[in-house]
């Protein structure tokens, strides 16, 4: 039987999460370089 | 004619001296690659027929020449008129850059007179090749007529002048088009060599990370440009130091953006293709040493240069990642490449004289042109009209 885990690992699953945590760590950068300017 | 007068000058200068003899030497190998042919000169094989010559002269050379469609559509399309100093340096560097891919290849094809064939003998519209070829072609002719206002103001054609102004948009829109398909394709050609580009460079994606390397590449090249030329022509020069470093500044933003954005490409390839596990081998250190040093450390560096105004921290940064996607495209075209062989590519001395030679006429040419026509000032019977 296919788990989460197996979906997760073993498909291109996991790139969601990778792309989905690399946007939202867009943000907290994009913040921290443009502080300046506030 | 234009007031502008070139005072004379001595001939025996540090420049000339050294600039002379690379070409001199350049000069000789180019007589012995086109009369003994590309064994003697090159460690060009049947297995590595793309050497230092693609790698360098045609990979980089369109990366780094990506500044000039980057900074005339930002202010041209995008209105950052600000940036309106640095578009006819980077405008010029691009067309040079452009001038010597071309330049390149016909020392680097084993048959040159066979370059107009896409054109006018085999079209091959399903082929890669053909559209870097249609494209790099239309796009050094686009950069040559956006170049030409300079020269006309220096000539005093003010019709002419006139005439291409006025068509500013429309070859600005066309570059950005042709800009971004053959920056592309260029890695397009490599995406049909899946068994011989090493996993960790190799992606169905390749057209898109070729593309953004190419936009933070383009950034950085006019960064460093800015900072030479403006040393070595500060009497042209009409921006002062400060509005230079408030440029630099903004360029470096751009850069931080882009090359965040092309760690994040890179990563989800990674993960698309199942690919970390690669990063365990020596390959993968070499892979690390290229993204961590030349794309992450830069990056890095740009966002506390940009935050702290650290504008020696900035260009080094910048020249960071022009040696950085030089070895990217080196990586792909011939180090990564054939990782499976025992046999390597290294390339002879002539190839890396010659490249050298290039640049070298590359900067020769520039320091002529900017010695003589409007490129780092604006004419003064034409202020503020473009």
């Amino acid at each position: 039987m296919e788990t989460l885990w197996d979906f997760l690992t073993m498909t291109k699953g996991a790139t969601y999460f990778v792309a989905f945590g690399l946007m939202i760590g867009f943000i907290p950068f994009f913040l921290f370089l443009t502080n300046r300017e506030k | 004619m234009s007031q502008t007068t070139v005072a004379p000058r001595r001939l025996l200068t540090p420049f000339n001296v050294i600039a002379g003899g690379i070409l001199l030497v350049g000069g000789y190998i180019l007589l012995v690659r086109f009369i003994e042919g590309l064994a003697a000169t090159t460690n060009l094989t049947h297995n590595y027929p793309w050497g230092l010559w693609i790698g360098f002269d045609v990979m980089s050379g369109v990366a780094l020449a990506a500044g000039g469609f980057v900074t005339s559509a930002a202010v041209y399309l995008f209105g950052m008129k600000e940036y309106k100093p640095i578009v006819r340096p980077a405008l010029l560097t691009a067309f040079l850059g452009y001038f010597l891919v071309v330049l390149g290849l016909l020392v680097d094809l084993g048959r040159p007179w066979h370059l107009p064939y896409p054109f006018i003998r085999q079209a091959g519209p399903t082929s890669a090749l053909f559209e870097v070829a249609l494209c790099v072609a239309l796009y050094l002719t686009v950069l040559f007529v956006e170049c030409t206002p300079a020269a006309f103001e220096w000539l005093g054609l003010a019709r002419w002048r006139k005439l291409v102004v006025q068509g500013t948009i429309a070859l600005t829109v066309f570059g950005v088009i042709l800009s971004t398909m053959h920056q592309s394709s260029l890695g397009a050609l490599f995406v049909i060599m899946p068994t011989k580009v090493h996993p960790l460079w190799y992606s169905e994606q390749l057209p898109v990370h070729f593309f953004v390397s190419a936009v933070a590449a383009g950034l950085c090249m006019v960064m460093v440009e800015g900072a030479l030329s403006h040393r070595a022509f500060s009497a042209q020069a009409e921006i002062s130091h400060a509005e230079l470093d408030r440029l630099t500044l903004g360029l470096a933003k751009a850069a931080a953006v882009v090359l965040a954005t092309y760690t994040a490409v890179k990563l989800v390839d990674l993960s698309l293709a199942h690919k970390w596990h690669h990063l365990l081998s020596g390959w993968g250190a070499w892979y690390a040493v290229e993204l961590g040093g030349f794309v992450l450390l830069p990056c890095l560096a740009f966002v506390i240069g940009y935050r702290e105004k650290r504008l020696k921290l900035i260009r080094a940064a910048a020249a960071v990642v022009v040696v950085g996607i030089m070895l990217n495209r080196f990586n792909v075209s011939f180090i990564a490449f054939n990782y499976q062989l025992s046999e390597r590519y290294v390339p002879h001395w002539m190839e890396i004289w010659m490249s050298v030679a290039l640049v070298t006429f590359g900067v020769v040419v520039f320091r002529w042109i900017v010695q003589r026509m409007p490129i780092l000032h604006e004419h003064p019977d034409y202020r503020g009209s473009h």
